[in-house]
């Protein structure tokens, strides 16, 4: 699974490596002071001139290990534009603990300014950092430097201290400003081994090494003899070998935002440690994820994931219920997804792991994702229907490029039903068997089977976003179009109708339309199915066009899409680095009857076109054709694939221009 | 007899009352109509039994009808180190009024409650989160807390919110007479509301309005709500006593306990800006050099802690760290000011874009009706000079929509007074287009568009010059949308301060600016000066609407034509008068190669009744389709 993406970061890749420098905190040099733009990119309102950050372990005896994260920045402020960089803030983990909790200590942080010939520091006082709860589980730590001007340099080093030595957070290795050197080191003892994973279009090489760490500890043993009680110390050292890895990088360019990015954070160059197994002396191998295997077999061992899918009796009778009568094998799916949708009330929290557990929320009738799904699979299960947990990262947390249990963060349902797979998630009220909410349409998730073992699935959706418009119209003299509108929405067409307008009053749902068109009313209102989840939507009106036909002397002239022609294209930028993500293939086709007012003739009508995108992935056909009384009008947009590398962006831009230019062309009317 | 029936029945409906506060079925259909949500009963309680205790007990009941009304639901509060939360629960009933659910204090999530805006604030928030399983339900939330601050009640606002209708809300307060109570009823007419006073005692209670929506252009709900501003007389916060009710003494008591000794500056810096100004003598050149200085060397960072909510931290500490809030950065600038001769004003505003929020004249109150600051120097026989000093970018004597045209409320050593600040007129709002562009054979286009910004049009543009390239093109793609095909070749611009105006200079292209159909082209000669704002159609307009300020727009528009097309159809030339504006556009043809196209448009400012709205609004149509009107080439 993860080949296709890899090759995807690959594209565009440019090695980056360098020398090692080492700067002392407090020597900044007044060339650096006097430095008005970043030489290697003159739009950068701030740079970072250093970074030096070290990830090692501590190992203290009271506590065990801690791993210990040391940060030292210096940043060069170039524009005022740039200054949100003199507020640095650092998330804290505390679990909702008062003692096992991340803590930031030796903060150190000074701004320089150049007055003169001299170099003025002015030191960030210990009042003017703080600390806000951001939730239960994290705590913020924030400061902002003081004195900073347009020139300044500001730099600051702290160190982070955590007692969840497992799990190495994420190093970032590119910001939103230009890096100019930094050096990212992380030395890890031999007990503990991590797979260190690179994401990012930027690639670089880590230099591996070694070098040898001692651990001095005091034992305390009590002895003697009947009479008396003697308490000796022993003193001793253990030797280990660490692992050290080292990221040396100059001239790291920003990362520069770009619009239809599903998430950006995506294409940030980065180093994830993922654990893979833990070996301290004298005790056995803990594994923790060295595949994807065994991604999902933690994961599947955990109580809140596989233990919630053997607990059934909770749903006996709900169950028999609502599959009483079910003939066949996709009907009981049907009704099973039908009653936990129904039941069930998502809390908005996302989550692979259940939050109240299946039991306490069933009888809640609300949950996380996980406690909807993980019932789902198990009443699926007790029905007699092969189904299995499928983990999936959603779209605002980005691509799973490795394995790591924590790319995961969302579980749907899947079943097989006449050798195909069936995926199910009953989150949305408006969800159904192989329609999931676009949250979870996001590149590929893991089937997790009752053994443990994993395969991966296609998590991007072969259901389009389909809408028809269908209208019957007569153009009268003054230029009014009088017609009779019909649209159909299906499949994530109906799915989006009604996430967005199911909860809406009808009278605001058209002004709503009619605002949306412009200069038309809409009248006889009328809408099927739409709560009848499996079918298609209908809507009915009547409408009138007041402002889209002109008469001029003898002529008539109108672009025969009206409202519906796509006025501008979604790709105006000249290039682009990163994929279009349209979310689901979708598909527009607008089939438009029109009748011409007595006494005119046709003059010109725009030609037929039919254009394609490159191997298939995309159609656009423009019919005119001449009536007895009018013409008739199909034009079919039809874009098979949700997400296009930015290698074909090119195409898709010019694709988009070409349909915007042909959708807006005129039809010509010459009075008789 | 008669009277015991009476009571009867009277007993029999509070009974009822009772029960039906939380059952959702027979809510009336008044309520329900238009409405997410319905507030079944709201209660607050104030009880101030000395200067330096404020108790609040609050209830409220609200059925909440569909899922656009969970957010009305409203269960949280703020709190902060003055104020304790004794008590609080909430419960929810489905809607047949059964409890089925409960939530005690250890259920509410407790975190800091930083604004967006903030770097700090020691406020915390209490909420709860609840799915709910089924609509229409009823959650229920009540608190009780005690502050020893008692210098702001919340203002009692009847009607919550948009879509939110109101069975029953109750206002009380009881208050030592020693500290006494301000009130001010605001848009009371036209609606159900009781008001009972007794010694030391207040009563309001609202009953029955029914559901509105929000509607475009419509006054902010604040303006034409009922709104009951209540305030102690006396008041003691953060260590200070005082009192509300007469502008000029409450400035005065602000300047000396909160301003007075807090523009003191360093030795140097004093010595540096003196030296800055040597040998000026005008003191609008001082200040601008003064003005200067704060903008290159400071930066807005808000922290709020305490006293420090209202009172600014001083010059000197903003002096060492070169940042501060909208307190702290005006009283630096207004100390370096000082520093150099050149007097100035701590002028308390509620700022905000959308619409001009007045201090209330007649009601003198300390908190609660600001929440910015801003500066002004007083000129002889002159309106003042206005600075917001939070701004590295604005203009010397600029304010911008963000605190223009509204009541703000000055501090002096005088005292205090309630003064106005500037408005930009209709013409001030200003933008001037002035482009050559020419249409080849094949229907490209390509020229040059020069546009000059004024007013508030400053405001909205000058920012660009700072932002990336990518983001500068992406703006004009946006902005001149219509075009298929726009590149923007290069872009300049040109920002003078002195007279707020700024200037762009952009050269384009554009590939499919001809529509092609056959051998025709079509083609809008209007390309960079079109408006493309219609106000949303409404079936049955409900509100009155506004237009918050008012602007001009001037084009005037040349167009070289290619050669080898006839002219086959003109757009027409359109002139409109009406009370909302002006709206002409005519179309010259020097030669048959060239047109001139010459627009204006003025919308001015003003309110209007609903009445009005359809017709504004084919006003504004008509400006859009005249706009894009097009010119119909044959090639020959």
């Amino acid at each position: 699974m993860p080949q296709k993406i890899i090759t995807l970061c690959l594209l565009f890749s440019i090695i980056f490596h360098g020398q090692a420098q080492d700067v002392k905190f407090g020597k900044v040099s007044e060339e650096a002071l006097r430095e008005t733009t970043y030489p290697a990119d003159s739009t950068a309102a701030a740079a970072v001139l250093y970074r030096k950050v070290r990830v090692y372990y501590q190992y203290v005896q009271s506590q065990g290990f801690q791993l210990k994260t040391e940060v030292h920045e210096r940043i060069k402020m170039y524009k005022k534009e740039g200054f949100d960089y003199a507020t640095k803030t650092e998330k804290l983990y505390t679990g909702g603990s008062k003692s096992d909790k991340e803590r930031l200590s030796g903060l150190k942080a000074v701004t320089y300014n150049l007055k003169g010939p001299r170099v003025e520091e002015t030191k960030l006082k210990g009042s003017q950092t703080f600390t806000k709860e951001l939730s239960k589980y994290y705590d913020e730590i924030s400061f902002t430097m003081p004195n900073v001007t347009e020139g300044s340099i500001i730099e600051y080093m702290y160190n982070i201290s955590s007692p969840y030595y497992t799990t190495i957070d994420e190093i970032v290795l590119q910001y939103d400003i230009p890096i100019k050197y930094q050096n990212v080191m992380v030395s890890i003892p031999e007990y503990f081994v991590f797979a260190p994973k690179i994401k990012g279009y930027l690639t670089f090489q880590p230099q591996k090494s070694t070098k040898q760490g001692r651990i001095n500890y005091q034992n305390k043993s009590r002895g003697g003899g009947n009479l008396t009680v003697t308490t000796t110390y022993q003193t001793g050292s253990v030797s280990f070998t660490e692992n050290v890895s080292e990221v040396i990088m100059e001239n790291v360019p920003a990362l520069v935002q770009e619009p239809y990015v599903n998430n950006m954070d995506n294409y940030r160059s980065a180093v994830n440690y993922e654990l893979q197994y833990v070996k301290l002396p004298n005790s056995p191998i803990e594994s923790y994820t060295t595949n994807w295997q065994e991604v999902a077999k933690k994961i599947y061992d955990s109580d809140n994931f596989g233990r919630q899918l053997e607990q059934r009796r909770y749903f006996k009778d709900a169950l028999a219920q609502a599959t009483q009568g079910a003939t066949s094998e996709k009907e009981k799916i049907f009704r099973i997804f039908d009653l936990v949708r129904n039941h069930m009330n998502w809390n908005s929290y996302y989550g692979k792991y259940t939050d109240l557990g299946v039991k306490k929320a069933f009888n809640e009738k609300a949950g996380n994702v996980a406690d909807i799904n993980l019932m789902l699979v198990a009443m699926l299960n007790e029905a007699g229907i092969t189904s299995n947990p499928v983990l999936v990262s959603t779209r605002d947390n980005g691509v799973p490029l490795f394995p790591t249990r924590e790319g995961f963060n969302y579980v749907v349902a899947s079943a097989k039903v006449g050798g195909q797979t069936v995926l199910m998630d009953a989150s949305n009220k408006f969800a159904l068997p192989n329609l999931l909410p676009t949250r979870a349409l996001n590149w590929t998730g893991l089937l997790i089977g009752e053994d443990g073992m994993s395969t991966p699935i296609n998590m991007q959706s072969q259901i389009s976003a389909a809408t028809t418009k269908q209208m019957i119209g007569d153009i009268s003299l003054d230029g009014t179009v009088n017609g009779q509108m019909r649209t159909t929405y299906s499949g994530y067409g109906a799915y989006m109708f009604r996430n967005n307008h199911f909860d809406q009053e009808e009278a605001s749902y058209i002004e709503g339309i009619e605002n949306e068109m412009g200069a038309v009313e809409v009248d006889g209102y009328s809408i099927e199915h739409k709560g009848d989840l499996g079918k298609d939507i209908r809507e009915s009106y009547k409408i009138t066009i007041a402002d889209m036909v002109d008469v001029i002397g003898d002529k008539i002239y109108f672009n025969p899409l009206f409202f519906e022609s796509q006025g501008e294209s979604p790709f105006k930028l000249d290039e682009r680095k990163y994929p279009v993500d349209f979310v689901t293939p979708w598909e527009d086709k607008l089939q438009f009857m029109i009748k011409f007012p007595e006494g005119y003739s046709l003059e010109s009508k725009p030609e037929n076109v039919k254009f394609s995108l490159p191997n298939g992935a995309g159609q656009f056909t423009y019919m005119a054709s001449e009536t007895a009384t009018g013409l008739q009008i199909m034009s079919v947009v039809k874009i098979n694939q949700a997400i296009f590398p930015a290698t074909q962006y090119a195409a898709l831009k010019e694709f988009f221009k070409k349909l915007v230019e042909k959708q807006n062309e005129k039809v010509v009317l010459t009075k008789m | 007899m008669r009277i015991l029936l009476l009571l009867l029945i009277l007993g029999i409906q509070t009974l009822k009352a009772q029960n039906t506060d939380y059952q959702a079925l027979l809510i009336p259909s008044s309520l329900t109509d238009g409405a997410n949500s319905v507030v079944r009963h709201e209660h607050t309680k104030i009880d101030i039994p000395n200067i330096k205790e404020l108790n609040t007990s609050y209830r409220k009941v609200v059925t909440i009808l569909n899922k656009k009304g969970n957010s009305d639901a409203g269960v949280y509060t703020y709190y902060d180190n003055s104020e304790k939360i004794r008590k609080i629960s909430a419960n929810v009933y489905d809607k047949m009024g059964n409890k089925v659910k409960s939530f005690k204090k250890s259920d509410f999530i407790d975190v800091s409650a930083v604004s967006g805006f903030s770097l700090y604030e020691d406020s915390r928030i209490l909420y709860l989160e609840y799915t709910p399983i089924d609509y229409p339900y009823t959650i229920e939330f009540s608190y009780e807390s005690t502050s020893d601050n008692t210098a702001y009640i919340p203002f009692w606002y009847p009607v919550n919110d948009y879509r939110v209708s109101t069975q029953k809300n109750v206002f009380e307060v009881q208050y030592a007479p020693d500290v006494g109570l301000l009130e001010k009823q605001l848009n009371f007419e036209g609606y159900d509301i009781k008001v009972d006073h007794g010694d030391g005692y207040v009563r309001y209670e609202a009953e029955n309005i029914g559901a509105i929506a929000q509607e475009e252009l419509a006054p902010a709900l604040r303006l034409w709500a009922p709104r009951l501003m209540v305030s102690p007389k006396k008041f003691y916060y953060e260590g200070y006593m005082g009192s509300n009710g007469e502008w000029n003494a409450l400035g005065k008591w602000m300047y000396v306990n909160l301003l007075r000794e807090r523009d003191e500056l360093p030795e140097a810096t004093v010595r540096k800006i003196q030296y800055m100004v040597k040998g000026i003598e005008d003191p609008i050149e001082k200040a601008k050099i003064i003005y200067d200085y704060v903008q290159k060397n400071t930066r807005y960072i808000s922290i709020q802690e305490g006293i420090g909510g209202i009172q600014p931290i001083s010059a000197k500490d903003v002096d060492g760290v070169k940042y501060g809030d909208c307190k702290g950065l005006t009283n630096y600038t207004k100390a370096l000011l000082g520093a150099v001769g050149v007097p100035s004003n701590y002028v308390r505003v509620y700022a905000g874009p959308e619409y001009h929020a007045d201090i209330d004249e007649d009601f003198p109150s300390f908190l609660g009706q600001s929440n910015h600051v801003i500066l002004n120097i007083p000129q002889e026989g002159k309106d003042p000079i206005w600075l917001e000093c939070t701004s590295q970018t604005m203009p010397f004597g600029f304010l911008g929509d963000f605190t223009d045209n509204r009541n703000v409320f000055e501090v002096s050593a005088n005292g205090g007074r309630i003064i106005k600040t500037p408005s930009y007129s209709d013409g001030q709002n200003k933008k001037m287009v002035n482009a050559h562009y020419e249409l080849s054979s094949s229907g490209i286009l390509t020229g040059e568009v020069k546009r000059t910004s004024m007013g508030i049009d400053y405001d909205n543009i000058y920012s660009i010059e700072k932002e990336k390239k990518e983001d500068q093109h992406s703006y004009y793609k946006r902005e001149w949308g219509h075009i298929n095909g726009l590149e923007i070749e290069s872009v300049q611009y040109g920002n003078d301060r002195g007279k707020v105006q700024f200037f762009e200079e952009i050269k384009v292209k554009a590939d499919n600016y001809a529509n092609k159909s056959g051998n025709r082209f079509f083609v809008a000669p209007n390309a960079f000066a079109q408006n493309t704002f219609v106000p949303k159609r409404y079936r049955e307009r409900k509100l009155p609407f506004e237009i918050v300020r008012g602007f001009e727009e001037e084009a005037t528009l040349n167009m070289t034509l290619p050669d080898g097309f006839d002219i086959e159809a003109m757009p027409r030339p359109v002139t409109m008068e009406s009370e909302f504006g002006l709206y002409e556009v005519a179309y010259d043809m020097p030669d048959e190669k060239h047109i001139t196209v010459r627009r204006r448009l003025l919308v001015k400012k003003g309110k209007y009744p609903k009445e009005r709205y359809n017709e504004y609004r084919k006003f504004r149509q008509e400006v859009v389709k005249s706009d894009q009107a097009k010119l119909v080439l044959v090639r020959i």
